[in-house]
């Protein structure tokens, strides 16, 4: 009731409670320094009662407000409380005038900013992490508004494409866009209308210069922080792979084309070899009678047509051979390596997973790289087609006495027993529709035997594995 | 003179063969497939193998002569392919006592590469 009658020691007192009641340190300090009152939560902070503070000036405290004698100052301070904690205090502190001009106090509020700095430094930290990683991979990263209007592009995009990043900010993906792509990618964009959806596309996005450049892309759908919808762009560079397949695909053809001459050759050649060589001795004995009968010209005619066949064939035989007379020395771990990088592609459309243990310093190898890299493609290919995904194919490499020998082991249907050895022969096909030409293997074991090597169908308990022998440099034919 | 085997599937080829080197007044002996060319040798003990590479049985020509020299380093080869490969073609130029005939061959060449290696005896 004392209270109540005194207006200013009610307002005292209710002022008291307030300061009490919020946890941003307050102190008031006289002219001379020194505090003449602090609220509760100098005690959570500093971890000294409020009634030990007063008295004393914050600089024999060890802390407090460093400008406190300025008009009006802010900063952050160190401060230690008596457990030796150092906590970070915000402090702004404003001196008070009276009427005839003199200090009348210096009024200081402090909040402890420790865990928010600390979170602060947390999130700058992982900001420079994130904004690393996603100018330093090798991928084109972009983040797009839900719509299709850039926002972020990393640094690759100007590697890759020619332009700087302002070319892309706040403009839309269409305009970057080959015409031809339009249709795909605006149907694409229209599904990643909800976060957690994610699509692939392949799509041509213009150069710097002219042209377009191919991109494999995977774009996600995610919430930012402001409630829209933004998209994550993750994208290849495709020019690079398929420059390697189309590299793939002629060494392809060339083999093929070799299978099919060595075929033709095999089966032209020896009827051919039979009609010159008898036209031959008919023309021989006819000669003795009547050379220049018609019987003789015909037969003339006909050893020089057969020769001509012979040298047709022969022709054949020197176009497919192109490229294949090359033979050096090899690490067959390398080569299993690059067959595997070859037909990554093709494992991922299938549904298969490759695993590849070699054994490392085998022996070299001499031959024709690209041949014998051909040789694993079309048993990494044959493998991916054994059987329904997910299909786990293994590629192992090991010294032998005589050389190296590879095994690609799958675990697909396997191949029935009566028809292993049918399995190289040219056009034999188990798959059907879904396989490819027929004449995998069967190029496969022709340029194994081409290099004094030899490849088989081995037991094993389920699947299928194939195994390749090749001599090591020095030993066999080379 | 001599005693010929010629081992060859294809029996038009090999009839020519034959006939070229009866008139020419070798003793010849023919049959088909590896396995028989390598009982034939046996049997014949002969001067001149001609065999073709791609036999329709194992062993193929090569191995076939391969092994007949081992046995009988005296005895002389023509090898005949009608898929000549750089193998082969390594093969028969590191021996005097091989050659290889790639099909089709005239009856000239035959004749020269019988005469040749006939002669070196």
């Amino acid at each position: 009731m004392a209270a109540a009658a005194d207006p200013r020691r009610a307002f005292e007192a209710a002022a008291g409670i307030l300061l009490d009641g919020i946890d941003i340190i307050a102190l008031v300090l006289d002219p001379a320094g020194r505090v003449v009152l602090a609220n509760r939560a100098c005690e959570d902070v500093l971890g000294m009662p409020a009634d030990k503070l007063l008295g004393r000036t914050p600089l024999e405290l060890g802390f407090g407000p460093r400008e406190a004698c300025g008009d009006e100052a802010t900063g952050d301070v160190e401060v230690c409380d008596t457990s030796g904690r150092v906590r970070l205090v915000a402090w702004t502190s404003r001196v008070l005038f009276a009427p005839d001009g003199a200090v009348s106090c210096v009024v200081a509020t402090g909040t402890d900013v420790t865990d928010a700095r600390a979170n602060e430094q947390r999130l700058r930290e992982s900001e420079r992490r994130f904004r690393e990683l996603a100018e330093n991979v090798n991928d084109l990263v972009a983040e797009l508004t839900g719509d299709g209007v850039f926002t972020y592009v990393n640094p690759r995009f100007e590697t890759v494409l020619g332009f700087p990043p302002e070319h892309y900010l706040g403009s839309s993906l269409d305009r970057q866009l080959h015409p031809d792509d339009l249709d795909d990618v605006r149907r694409t964009v229209a599904e990643l209308a909800e976060p957690g959806v994610s699509r692939q596309c392949v799509m041509r996005l213009a150069r710097r210069g002219g042209g377009h450049c191919t991109l494999e892309s995977v774009a996600r759908a995610f919430p930012a922080r402001d409630g829209t919808l933004r998209l994550a762009v993750i994208a290849r560079d495709l020019s690079e792979r398929t420059a390697a397949e189309a590299e793939l695909r002629r060494a392809d053809r060339l083999v093929t084309l070799g299978t099919f001459a060595a075929g033709v050759a095999h089966e032209i050649n020896n009827p051919v070899g039979a009609i010159l060589l008898g036209s031959e001795i008919a023309l021989e004995r006819e000669r003795e009678t009547a050379p220049q009968g018609h019987a003789a010209q015909a037969l003339q005619r006909i050893a020089d047509h057969a020769r001509r066949c012979g040298a047709i064939v022969g022709s054949m035989l020197a176009f497919a051979a192109q490229g294949r007379s090359e033979r050096r020395r090899h690490d067959v771990n390398q080569l299993v390596q690059r067959a595997a990088r070859l037909v990554q592609g093709y494992a991922r459309e299938r549904g298969a997973r490759l695993r590849l243990a070699c054994t490392p310093e085998l022996p070299p190898i001499v031959g024709n790289g690209v041949e014998i890299e051909q040789v694993f493609v079309n048993l990494l290919r044959n493998a991916m087609e054994s059987g329904r995904a997910p299909l786990s194919i293994e590629i192992t490499t090991e010294r032998t006495p005589h050389g190296v020998c590879a095994r690609v082991r799958d675990d697909g249907d396997g191949i029935p027993e009566h028809t292993r050895e049918r399995v190289f022969e040219p056009f034999f096909s188990t798959k059907g529709g879904s396989g490819g030409t027929g004449l995998g293997l069967a190029i496969a074991r022709r340029i194994v035997a081409d290099h004094g090597g030899e490849i088989r169908v081995e037991d094993c308990a389920a699947g299928t594995c194939f195994a390749v022998e090749l001599p090591c440099a020095g030993r066999g034919p080379g | 003179m001599a005693r010929v085997l010629v081992a060859e599937d294809e029996l038009g080829l090999a009839q020519g063969l034959i006939e070229v080197l009866q008139a020419a007044g070798h003793e010849v002996r023919s049959t088909a497939g590896g396995g028989p060319a390598r009982e034939l040798a046996r049997e014949l003990v002969p001067d001149l193998v001609i065999s073709d590479w791609a036999l329709a049985s194992p062993p193929d020509g090569q191995v076939f002569i391969d092994e007949l020299r081992a046995e009988r380093p005296a005895v002389r080869a023509i090898l005949m392919t009608g898929y000549p490969s750089e193998r082969l073609r390594a093969w028969a130029s590191a021996d005097p006592s091989l050659t290889l005939l790639e099909k089709p061959f005239s009856l000239a060449d035959f004749r020269a590469a019988v005469a040749r290696l006939l002669a070196a005896s």
